[in-house]
């Protein structure tokens, strides 16, 4: 019995020298979680590159003749390109690693590696990698590996702390004494009136209070019990939290987080941070690794910024039309200014023609006056009355434009247009406009239109006008006089029948041809290659896809709309920028022939698109498959 | 007297109210006092109040087997007293007042003395009333009742020996353990 306890006691002891002994060997090696790229992912590179459709392609260089590209690998002590059926997989320890943007998003693929001797049953270990993204630095959900015997600590902590829960009773029912109450009851509500004592009342008075006050204080004090029976909580908000049983080896996770591209994004940088923890504390911190890079690539940066023009088109005739009520006396045509509202409606016209006339852009060429009269008396005499009207009307403004003229003629000067379009400034002209007048007799239309309005008039009365307005004129003069509601329209409407109206036709001045095609900054496609640079690629599509240009073919890639692109492209001119879209598209549609072609001859054309190359992963796969990165292509 | 406590009676339930309690009882206490009867009615006067009155009758004179030793607690006592409920009447908590008034000759129970008189005074108690059911309530209650006695006391019950003749205060503690019927 002394011996198992002294055993027990050394081995104790031992364990925990054990584990204090590798914290020290830690804390002196300064030991670190790692951060790599991907293996996997590079892993699946490498087998996406070896695996092609066919191992020999032919394509025609630059002079038409056939070229034979085959599947390659540099030969390690000639430094040749060699034909290779398999490339061996070698462990790459590049720090940087180029990404594409696709559909405005990006994948950043790491590992974070722990190695065996930082691995320990009561330890957990947090690890949380950080993005720095252009001036911006964002925590990513963290990693946590726990140890076997810490988490069992743990987890015997959530128990106790359950337990302390399921102790709580809640149901408030549970709290009344049922028995009491029900004979209370039975005895001072049931049968007999009672003392103004309310069942609600009575309920709260059979309601153990000290024992609800007490489980209530267990309810509330249930935080200061959780602090006080878990002392290591489950952690939220983590990527992954692993268990390790024992611990064999280094242990590999692989991180995927796909972020959100933003404008001028080309780099993001992976750095890793963490600490070794026991129970709640905090046993080491491990120093900030090295970063990983990612370079990201997007197909926006393609985008062509050249600006686009719109034709307008200007025609050299204009016309401009405006109406007014001039009120005459009944039977007379001379223009009375003291009558109704004259004045104004004078001024009003006066203004039109002196706003024509000072605009200097257009010359007036002719003014049609039109006068109406109302429908009483006859057909004849109102014909001939409007015509009377519109006479004294038309020699009215033609008095006063010639006036006018004469008045400003030495002081203004006018705008005039050009063949081309530009307008040059240039003394006025004195050429007279012509005043055209017609009498256009009584004025039913508008009658018929007033009518129809008016909510004075009964709906049977408006009806009844509707079923005249189908008689002759002298029938329906005759039934109309007759009618209940005339003195109504005589009264209200007829005196607005009586109105004169204007057209004034208008020509540019200087111009002779009919239209002038101009052109000026096409703005709403500046803000469409302003959002396919910004990577709002359904945006830009949207607004690109009338254009049917290269920019509209990239919006279309960018989505993945791939027959759409090739459609555009196959109508444009071969660009390098041109070619290589079609390289693209070539290569998603598993065409690798088409792909190599295009690629090649887009290279020919702009030695640069080599190196954008390794940025589309699609292109990247043929450039590494066949060796396309080769002087003599 | 009893016609005093008859009018007790008949003014207690006279009383104008709403919503009438009654409550007939009998205490097991007294019972055990050498078998005195007793019985005590009480009325609610509101949710809060009683009015009580009751009466002991002990006519029992015991001889245990010896025609010389005699024990006896002969009374004829009434009462009638207020209490207050804090909850709701016949239910829970009390605390009562009575005035009594009492006959009595007792002795030989625990010495050879005996006393004869009778006495008045007041009570005052407190208790807890359980409910069995809707219609029997077991009445639990201490107290203690004093005032001024008239006496006189014998060497022994039978003897006719007086010892000591004369008035003075008194008190005596109490405790009820009643069975009662409400209604």
């Amino acid at each position: 019995m002394k011996k198992t306890l002294i055993l027990s006691v050394f081995l104790l002891l031992a364990l925990s020298c054990g584990t204090s002994r590798k914290m020290q060997r830690i804390r002196e090696q300064g030991l670190s979680a790692s951060l790599n790229l991907s293996q996997g992912e590079q892993e699946e590179e490498r087998r996406s590159i070896r695996m092609g459709t066919r191992d020999t392609l032919t394509v025609k260089d630059e002079e038409g003749n056939d070229l034979i590209i085959m599947k390659a690998v540099r030969d390690e002590q000639t430094g040749e390109m060699v034909a290779a059926d398999v490339i061996d997989a070698a462990v790459i320890t590049a720090r940087f690693r180029n990404i594409a943007e696709r559909l405005g998003q990006i994948d950043i693929r790491f590992d974070i590696r722990v190695p065996a001797s930082m691995q320990d049953s009561k330890w957990q270990l947090r690890l949380s990698p950080h993005l720095y993204v252009l001036a911006d630095s964002l925590e990513l959900p963290g990693v946590i590996v726990t140890g076997a015997d810490y988490r069992k600590e743990q987890l015997r902590g959530y128990q106790q702390y359950e337990r302390y829960l399921r102790s709580i009773i809640t149901d408030s029912t549970r709290f009344v004494d049922w028995r009491n109450l029900n004979i209370w009851i039975e005895r001072n509500l049931a049968h007999k009136p009672s003392f103004g004592t309310e069942e609600q009342e009575a309920l709260l008075h059979y309601t153990r209070k000290m024992l609800k006050r007490y489980h209530q204080r267990k309810w509330n004090e249930r935080d200061k019990a959780f602090a006080q029976y878990v002392r290591a909580p489950l952690l939220e908000g983590v990527r992954l939290d692993t268990v390790l049983k024992d611990s064999n080896g280094d242990l590999v996770y692989e991180y995927l987080q796909t972020i959100r591209t933003r404008p001028k994004l080309k780099k993001v940088d992976v750095v890793l941070s963490g600490a070794i923890y026991q129970e709640d504390r905090r046993l080491y911190t491990m120093p900030r690794t090295a970063p990983v890079s990612f370079y990201v690539g997007s197909l926006s940066d393609l985008s062509d910024g050249t600006e686009r023009y719109v034709t307008r088109v200007i025609e050299r005739r204009a016309t401009s039309h405006t109406s007014c009520r001039l009120a005459f006396r009944p039977g007379k045509a001379d223009i009375d200014l003291k009558l109704e509202d004259n004045l104004l409606q004078m001024n009003a016209i006066r203004a039109q023609f002196k706003e024509v006339e000072q605009s200097g852009r257009f010359e007036m060429d002719s003014v049609v006056v039109r006068a109406w009269a109302s429908p009483e008396g006859t057909v004849e005499g109102n014909r001939s009355l409007s015509q009377r009207r519109a006479a004294a009307v038309a020699d009215h403004f033609q008095r006063f434009l010639n006036h006018y003229r004469d008045s400003v003629t030495q002081s203004t000067f006018s705008v005039k247009v050009g063949e081309n379009g530009a307008e040059t400034v240039e003394a006025p002209s004195a050429r007279s406009a012509r005043f055209l007048w017609r009498g256009e007799g009584e004025n039913w239309a508008l009658l018929g239109g007033l009518v129809r309005s008016d909510t004075l008039l009964s709906p049977s009365a408006r009806q009844s006008y509707e079923a005249l307005e189908h008689l002759p004129v002298l029938q329906r003069k005759s039934a109309l006089r007759k009618a209940a509601y005339y003195p109504h329209l005589r009264e209200a409407l007829y005196p607005r029948l009586r109105v004169v109206s204007f057209d004034f036709f208008l020509s540019r001045k200087g111009m002779v041809k009919d239209t002038i095609h101009t052109t000026e900054p096409d703005t709403l496609y500046r803000r469409a290659v302003q959002c396919l640079r910004e990577r709002d690629y359904p945006a830009a599509l949207e607004l690109l896809r009338p254009y049917k240009d290269f920019n509209t073919a990239l919006a279309y890639l960018a989505m993945d709309y791939n027959a759409s692109a090739r459609q555009i492209l196959e109508g444009l001119e071969r660009s390098p920028q041109v070619n290589y879209l079609l390289a693209l598209v070539n290569a998603r549609a598993q065409d690798e022939a088409a792909a190599v072609q295009c690629f090649l001859d887009a290279v020919r054309q702009d030695r640069s698109l080599l190196f954008r190359g390794n940025l589309d992963p699609e292109i990247h796969v043929l450039i590494e498959r066949y060796g396309l990165n080769q002087e003599n292509y | 007297m009893l016609k005093r406590f008859l009018l007790l009676i008949c003014l207690v339930s006279s009383l104008p109210l709403c919503a009438q309690r009654y409550a007939l009882g009998t205490n097991a206490v007294d019972w055990l006092s050498l078998g005195t009867l007793n019985a005590e009615a009480s009325v609610a006067a509101g949710r809060r109040v009683t009015f009580h009155a009751g009466v002991e009758l002990n006519p029992w004179t015991f001889h245990a087997g010896d025609p010389d030793r005699q024990l006896q607690m002969r009374q004829n006592s009434w009462w009638g007293g207020v209490r207050y409920w804090p909850w709701h009447v016949y239910s829970g908590w009390w605390v009562g007042t009575d005035l009594r008034y009492s006959v009595y000759n007792g002795g030989g129970v625990l010495s050879r003395e005996s006393e004869e008189g009778d006495a008045y005074g007041m009570g005052l108690y407190g208790g807890y009333s359980i409910m069995l059911s809707s219609l029997w309530n077991l009445d639990l209650g201490v107290g203690a009742w004093g005032g001024w006695k008239k006496y006189t006391r014998y060497s022994c019950p039978l003897c006719g020996v007086k010892q000591e003749q004369g008035e003075k205060a008194f008190w005596i503690p109490d405790a009820r353990i009643a069975v009662q019927f409400i209604f």
